[in-house]
Parts: C-alpha cells; sequence; structure tokens
C-alpha cells in the first residue's frame, strides 16, 4: 500500500516540532536535530511512495537515493541530517551551539526542495503522458 | 657485431634504475558491470581508504570487505557540511564506478576523546 499523503503529513509534523522546540535547552535542541531528520526521511519517502518502491531500511533507502537521479542532488544533505541527528542521539558531548539552525535546518531546506521540485517534474511528465 | 651490440643494449637497459610506482597515481579501473580493478594491484580497499584519509576533516577511515559488500566507516572531526560533504561525493562516485559493489558508508564524528588524543600527538 502506498502512503504517499501520510508521508508528506509526518514530515511536516516532524519539521513543526524542530520549530517549536526551545533551542535554548541542549537537550531540546538535539531533538530538533533528531525530528529534522524524521522529516527529510519522510520527504523522501513521500517520493519513493509515488515514483519508486517503499523502502523498509536505511540501507535499501540510501541505495535507492543514490541511484535517482530525479533526487540524487539532495543525499549528502540527507545524508549529513542522519550523521548529525546521530552525533546529537549517540554523543555525549554537546551539538556545537545553534546546531539546529546553522546545521540541520538548511540541509532539510535542501532536501524538501530537491523533493518537491522533482515531484513536480514527475507529475507533469504523468500529465503529459496521459494526455 | 650486431650480437653484441644486441647485448650492450640489453644489458644498459636491464641497468635503468627501475620507477617507483607510487600508490597515488593509481586509478579506478571498471568494467561498469560485476568486475573491477585497479591499475597498480592496490586492493580497492586500499584505494578507498587512501581517498578518503586525503579528505580534509576525515580523522579514520576503517574498511572491512565481505565478499561482494564493504563496510566503509569515516570517523570525521568535524561537523561542516562542506567537508563531509566531499565524503559522500566518493560514496556516489564508488555507486557509480562499481554498480556489482556494495559500498556502506556509516559516517560518524569522532569523539572527543579521540579528537584531543590526536592534538596531543600533533603537538
Amino acid at each position: 500500500m502506498r502512503h504517499e499523503g501520510k508521508h508528506r503529513t509526518k514530515a511536516e509534523r516532524n519539521a513543526q516540532f524542530a520549530e517549536s522546540q526551545d533551542l535554548t535547552d541542549p537537550i531540546r535542541e538535539s531533538w530538533a536535530v533528531v525530528a529534522s531528520f524524521y522529516s527529510a526521511l519522510h520527504y523522501v519517502e513521500e517520493f519513493f511512495a509515488k515514483y519508486g518502491d517503499p523502502c523498509i531500511n536505511h540501507t535499501e533507502r540510501n541505495a535507492q537515493f543514490k541511484g535517482d537521479i530525479r533526487i540524487r542532488a539532495a543525499y549528502a544533505h540527507y545524508e549529513y541530517l542522519y550523521f548529525i541527528s546521530r552525533t546529537a542521539r549517540y554523543k555525549c558531548e554537546p551539538l556545537p551551539e545553534k546546531a539546529y539552525q546553522k546545521y540541520a535546518k538548511p540541509r532539510l531546506l535542501a532536501v524538501k526542495q530537491q523533493i518537491d521540485h522533482a515531484m513536480n517534474i514527475a507529475a507533469r511528465a504523468q500529465e503529459s503522458g496521459a494526455r | 657485431m650486431i650480437i653484441a651490440e644486441t647485448i650492450l643494449a640489453i644489458s644498459v637497459l636491464c641497468t635503468v634504475p627501475k620507477r617507483k610506482v607510487s600508490e597515488f597515481d593509481i586509478c579506478y579501473v571498471s568494467d561498469g558491470v560485476h568486475a573491477y580493478q585497479l591499475s597498480s594491484g592496490v586492493s580497492l580497499e586500499r584505494k578507498v581508504t587512501i581517498d578518503l584519509s586525503e579528505i580534509d576533516g576525515v580523522r579514520d577511515v576503517d574498511i572491512s570487505r565481505n565478499g561482494n559488500v564493504f563496510e566503509v566507516r569515516v570517523a570525521m572531526n568535524t561537523l561542516e557540511f562542506e567537508k563531509f560533504e566531499k565524503v559522500v561525493q566518493k560514496e556516489i562516485e564508488l555507486f557509480d564506478a562499481f554498480p556489482g559493489l556494495t559500498f556502506n558508508f556509516d559516517i560518524s564524528l569522532a569523539d572527543r576523546a579521540e579528537l584531543a588524543e590526536s592534538v596531543l600527538y600533533a603537538a
């Protein structure tokens, strides 16, 4: 079953959750960074649900992401979010100052823009093919 | 006379010092399907380790291989996206060059203790 609409909703809710955090609290800022990664993940899953194959794990998703020329430009941004969210969850040292604003948020925006762009192109291609 | 000249030529050629092949001169050669080789005979793991280690911001590289699957662990000493991106570019380059192989990249931030240690060694 394909859930592209549900993935979009979940991506947006994760992004809203990140934005709503008190970023002066290091723990809340860390969770904002983690939510940014999951927001990006659901944008990617939205695309795959509609124009690719839904993935069940990170390895599968990464392989499909790297191989899809329509969205590949966002792969480094997505991987970076995974990298920094793992740092936030597992490392004992705090993230650098303004980690969410400076490091995570711009990468999430880049992933979202690439997915939106690729979705628009794919939708137009489908429309013109249907005519 | 001709024989003597030939022997002389061969002996001169044999005494020419051999050029050392630098590890850094090698390049990837791939048939683009399921096989691969490196032009110098250096293992693919070694070549990838060298390439990744040369990227600014990379502290440590560890690669293990199981058949056609390579587990590539990279420890960064920075959170800078511009440096991280260079590692991902290498990951994509390998993905394209060797479609029959799988490279699972695991990029993490080195522990602060490790980073402090590297500073001590550098001092």
